[in-house]
């Protein structure tokens, strides 16, 4: 068990003693994360703030099922992706479609832009095929390692490479900046 | 180097080290070719730019739902087995769905609930006997002819129909809605039912009228596992009636309105569990003490020591669009 799993555990550990620091930190630690995915799921800031809650409820619920085998960020990735599909099969939240052919590539000043730049890449994350999205998500949102996204999603690591790398490929592809553009 | 070897190289790179060597060819080989290289001045940017960050409203809420829920678990007797489940298996039950109090507090209710029952049967006392003066706020004196052959009465059990006629009578202002007691919490009809009895709980049998008039009955009841706070009643023609517990949420949590008394007929107020002694001032005490404010900013009041997670008492008074507008007693609200 490395370092940071034995850390994770002991932070579990807190919070199932009644620590609410522990849980602060649990919180501050993945809130991005959580609500990252799911607000590239849902696309709609609202629903994924509401899916974001969900999953912490069930986490809080369920710590104790948290036995520090595998790192705290793919336990929670799972929890996240869980509740997220759940919620869409529920009916309680609907995922807002997006298609990539609305996509038009960024102009050279857009593509300098951040907070431009932001909007239309996570636009285009959501446009990517799910199980590359969830692929490059578990990667890049959970910092998880090639390794535990293949054990999450029960697939052999170069699999998870794959979908990374198309994820990323597609993406740079989409957003390359337009010859010309102002 | 091929152009795709390159690509994913650096890709790779973003995420994991990749040796020395083959990153200087994958950079080797886009410094002299146009497609790679734009593709790594795009891929450089989209990694460059900032992920999705959680509001500091939302944030703030997630903090005070862990500070629930650490105070949830403070309040847990020493002796559950975190430890265990931490070392062994990934354990099935959360923590917080099976806490300690709530098995003898459900046989405890269970028990009261079939003495009860059992004496009223032996005897042929009615309720009126045993209920506060407060309770029967439509006391007619059909409410104490109570059956007293729980299976004749099963045999006799209303109908949908009747309850809805039953329903209409009974107001919001003197008079309690309609209620029924299941296991010791308060629950309001929704009307007839479809039930996949698959999901079904058995509960303690409940004893209502499910009017305000006519007599009580035995009624076989169930709470639908999959659904929280749902319950159903067998009528006497084999259909079912369903019952949604009657609830109020504190920290975004909900709790349910908990009953001391059987309540026999539509009409009658839930009053405080037996094991609070109902406070003698407005501000609860010597009972409870204030704590604050539910999510609807309704007063809430906890026990000596006790924490609202646990449960909270209501005073009465309460406003109108309150779950408990209307009743002339304390409540207690616990978590659902």
């Amino acid at each position: 068990m490395s370092a940071n799993a034995l850390s994770e555990l002991e932070l579990v550990r807190a919070a199932l003693s009644g620590d609410e620091r522990a849980f602060e930190t649990l919180v501050r630690t993945h809130a991005d994360a959580v609500y990252g995915h799911a607000l590239r799921f849902f696309g709609d800031q609202a629903t994924a703030e509401d899916a974001t809650q969900e999953v912490f409820i069930k986490v809080f619920r369920s710590l104790a099922s948290f036995d520090g085998r595998s790192a705290f960020s793919t336990w929670l990735f799972r929890v996240t992706r869980n509740v997220c599909l759940d919620l869409a099969r529920a009916g309680k939240h609907r995922p807002v479609p997006t298609d990539l052919m609305e996509l038009e590539p960024p102009t050279v000043r857009d593509f300098a832009d951040d907070v431009v730049m932001s909007r239309v890449v996570e636009t285009a994350i959501r446009a990517l095929p799910p199980e590359e999205r969830d692929a490059l998500g578990a990667v890049t949102l959970f910092g998880m390692s090639y390794e535990q996204a293949a054990e999450s999603f029960d697939v052999p690591v170069g699999t998870v490479k794959s979908r990374v790398f198309r994820a990323r490929r597609t993406l740079a592809r989409l957003l390359e900046p337009a010859e010309g553009g102002a | 180097m091929e152009c795709l070897r390159a690509q994913q190289l650096l890709s790779e790179a973003i995420d994991v080290a990749i040796s020395d060597d083959e990153l200087a060819q994958a950079r080797a080989h886009c410094a002299g070719c146009d497609e790679c290289a734009r593709f790594v001045h795009s891929l450089e940017r989209i990694a460059s730019l900032p992920a999705p960050t959680a509001s500091t409203d939302l944030v703030t809420r997630l903090v005070a739902l862990g500070t629930e829920e650490a105070a949830v678990l403070r309040a847990i007797p020493a002796e559950s087995p975190v430890d265990d489940a931490l070392v062994g298996e990934h354990t099935a039950a959360p923590v917080r769905f099976l806490p300690s109090w709530w098995a003898p507090r459900l046989s405890a209710y269970a028990a009261v609930a079939a003495v009860l029952l059992v004496a009223l049967v032996a005897t042929g006392i009615g309720l009126g006997g045993v209920l506060s003066p407060k309770e029967a706020t439509v006391g007619t004196a059909e409410d104490t002819r109570l059956q007293t052959d729980g299976g004749a009465a099963l045999s006799a059990a209303p109908t949908p129909d009747s309850t809805q006629e039953a329903t209409k009578d009974v107001g919001y202002g003197t008079v309690a809605p309609p209620y029924v007691v299941i296991d010791g919490l308060v629950y309001t009809p929704t009307g007839p039912q479809a039930v996949d009895e698959a999901t079904l709980v058995t509960a303690t049998p409940v004893l209502t009228s499910l009017g305000a008039t006519s007599e009580p009955v035995l009624l076989p009841a169930y709470r639908v596992t999959t659904a929280n706070g749902v319950a159903v009643l067998r009528l006497g023609d084999g259909t079912y009636l369903g019952f949604s517990a009657v609830t109020r949420t504190f920290g975004g949590r909900t709790f349910v309105l908990a009953s001391g008394s059987l309540l026999t007929a539509y009409g009658q107020w839930p009053i405080l569990p037996a094991r609070f002694q109902p406070p003698t001032a407005s501000d609860g005490s010597p009972t409870f003490s204030f704590f604050g404010k539910d999510d609807i900013g309704t007063l809430m009041y906890v026990p000596a020591g006790g924490r609202p997670t646990d449960g909270f008492a209501i005073a009465p008074g309460t406003g109108p669009e309150d779950p408990a507008a209307g009743n002339p007693n304390w409540t207690w609200w616990q978590p659902l």
